[in-house]
């Protein structure tokens, strides 16, 4: 495939999926089912105003904490739930990048007070990084395993109603997913063609993903497990690592500035938190599409690349391990932090269960193998049953094509015949689940409960 | 690596970490408890306000215990609002106290002296103190 081509096309789909997460914004998720996203973006804003991240906490060991009603987006007259806010100084529950960006966003739209932070200004720097993202999942999975499976996999990414909706939220893992990408891209080349700017471009985007939050360190311990297995040689890993507990030092140089005493106690305090997630956390990780705590939404990619991913794990493909190894470090973080099952936690697994659910479509394609056609029956089961009612013509058509594609595809045996059924259910799945997206609205999330 | 280069690295480390050691020491000195409360008390410049105290009340009910305060208010148009606060969240624990609170939340610009509130039937001043749990009967008329 062409370079330019293969560019114009991964900038289209990049777009696309900017125009699907731009598309409903400020309502869906509803403003206030997550308060993390205020929170976050308060952090920001009393830093830049008063020097003192002000925000949100849960965690004891505080200094200083207050029970007040804040109302943005009027969430108290929507989806708060009636209690106060626990609002805490220092903040020190997680490192403060995120909140410097999306306050210094909100800051620079105008915003100075609490309430000025409104989900259509402060979700736009998420939706930023989510952009972002589907950019670089399909620039890393080019690169890993070839043009094709770039475009599939940012395709996924982009039209992935779970993963739509959930780039919206002012969460850390929708800022550090990118980070941890552009630093797998950048060590991929290290190894490929030994030059030391890649290893040193990688700190940066590294160093930032650290700041975003701790979790991030997931994908330091991935890098350096790949760069010294994969290049033989210890410098480059000691060099990421050593980049990673600088950043989280001048975290910390941050905080003993402004309270040693509250700094010490939240970091020990966050070490105390329940640990909620349970021992069923694997299996609801794949069964289930969080988007918040408690709210799902119906999402048949997410399945099929989780499927994907293990069939990736045991397979023989070139390169696999620059996407095995990320993913099953971050499931050892998830697993060892996992506070509670909140859906954002998941989003880092997302880029890479896509590239493994490209890499498997390419593969069906290559073989012509009829058995794919059961793969992309997932998404585009999940899709259709929220787009139309299992009545009329598209049941029929729904109940006959497994059938049909089975006798055909095993009684003629022939490569055209298969690809042409893989291409129909492949194109059905993209496109029912891009008119799912445009059906998620207010009225559409409201059926959810 | 070369010597040169971990010097280099180790420079711009130091570096760093003194700006941020700078950074925050000067910003930590801009604090202020009032420009603090300012923040987080200050009515959002797009929320929209009303003249009438039954255009909003607090939904759901506070996980609070026995320790709130059910404020319920009836207008004139024969409009009603139920809010129940916290009572951790109220400072003041004054009737005033209560009524500043309803308006800053729901962005009601009010007389507080329109109310006219009894608790158990019994009337009450602005300056009573409020001793939760409690529940407040206003009618208000502008």
């Amino acid at each position: 495939m062409k370079t330019k081509f293969f560019f114009g096309l991964l900038l289209t789909i990049t777009l696309f999926g900017g125009l699907l997460r731009l598309k409903n914004l400020a309502t869906i998720p509803f403003p206030g089912q997550s308060q993390d996203e205020y929170s976050n973006t308060w952090v920001g804003l009393s830093l830049i105003q008063i020097g003192m991240p002000v925000g949100m906490s849960g965690v004891s060991g505080n200094l200083h904490r207050e029970r007040i009603y804040i109302n943005p987006d009027r969430i108290f007259q929507q989806t708060a739930a009636g209690d106060p806010m626990t609002i805490a100084y220092p903040w020190f529950d997680h490192p403060p990048l995120v909140g410097m960006i999306t306050g210094s966003f909100a800051y620079l739209r105008g915003g100075r007070l609490f309430e000025d932070a409104t989900s259509g200004v402060i979700r736009k720097p998420a939706v930023a990084f989510g952009i972002a993202t589907i950019f670089l999942t399909g620039i890393v999975a080019s690169t890993l395993f070839g043009n094709a499976v770039g475009l599939l996999a940012a395709l996924f990414y982009a039209v992935s109603p779970l993963v739509t909706v959930t780039n919206r939220m002012i969460q850390a893992e929708n800022f550090f997913t990118p980070l941890a990408l552009l630093a797998l891209y950048c060590w991929f080349q290290f190894a490929q063609k030994k030059r030391k700017a890649f290893i040193y471009l990688s700190l940066l985007p590294v160093i930032a993903a650290v700041l975003c939050k701790l979790s991030a360190f997931a994908f330091v311990l991935a890098g350096m497990l790949l760069l010294y297995r994969l290049t033989g040689k210890k410098w480059p890993a000691v060099l990421v690592g050593t980049a990673a507990l600088a950043a989280f030092s001048w975290w910390a140089i941050f905080g003993v500035t402004l309270s040693p005493t509250a700094f010490w106690s939240v970091l020990t305090g966050n070490s105390a938190r329940i640990y909620g997630i349970g021992f069923q956390a694997v299996a609801e990780l794949i069964t289930t599409t969080k988007v918040t705590g408690t709210k799902t939404i119906s999402d048949g990619w997410v399945l099929a690349s989780f499927i994907s991913l293990f069939v990736l794990f045991f397979s023989k493909v070139k390169n696999k391990e620059w996407i095995l190894v990320p993913s099953l470090c971050y499931l050892a973080v998830y697993l060892f932090f996992g506070g509670e099952s909140y859906g954002w936690y998941r989003i880092p697994f997302y880029p890479f269960g896509f590239i493994a659910l490209a890499s498997l479509t390419v593969e069906i394609f290559r073989s012509a193998e009829i058995a794919g056609v059961f793969l992309f029956l997932i998404p585009l089961g999940v899709a259709a049953g929220k787009v139309t009612s299992p009545v009329g013509n598209w049941l029929t058509i729904w109940r006959v094509f497994p059938v049909v594609s089975v006798v055909l595809g095993y009684l003629f045996a022939n490569k055209l015949v298969n690809r042409v059924l893989l291409a129909l259910v492949f194109a059905a799945a993209i496109v029912v689940s891009l008119i799912y997206n445009l059906k998620i609205d207010i009225s559409f999330w409201y059926q959810l409960y | 690596m070369s010597k040169k280069e971990i010097i280099s690295l180790l420079a711009i480390y130091l570096l760093i970490s003194l700006g941020v050691f700078l950074v925050t020491s000067l910003g930590k000195r801009r604090f202020s408890e009032d420009t603090l409360r300012q923040l987080m008390s200050g009515s959002g410049k797009s929320k929209q306000l009303t003249t009438d105290p039954c255009d909003f009340s607090v939904a759901g009910d506070p996980n609070a215990g026995n320790n709130f305060i059910r404020l319920i208010v009836h207008c004139s148009n024969g409009k009603r609002s139920i809010s129940t606060f916290d009572a951790t969240a109220i400072r003041g624990g004054t009737l005033e106290a209560v009524l500043a609170e309803f308006h800053r939340i729901n962005g009601v610009s009010a007389e507080s002296k329109a109310y006219k509130c009894a608790r158990d039937s019994a009337p009450i001043t602005l300056i009573s103190t409020l001793s939760p749990p409690t529940t407040l009967e206003c009618t208000y008329e502008n």
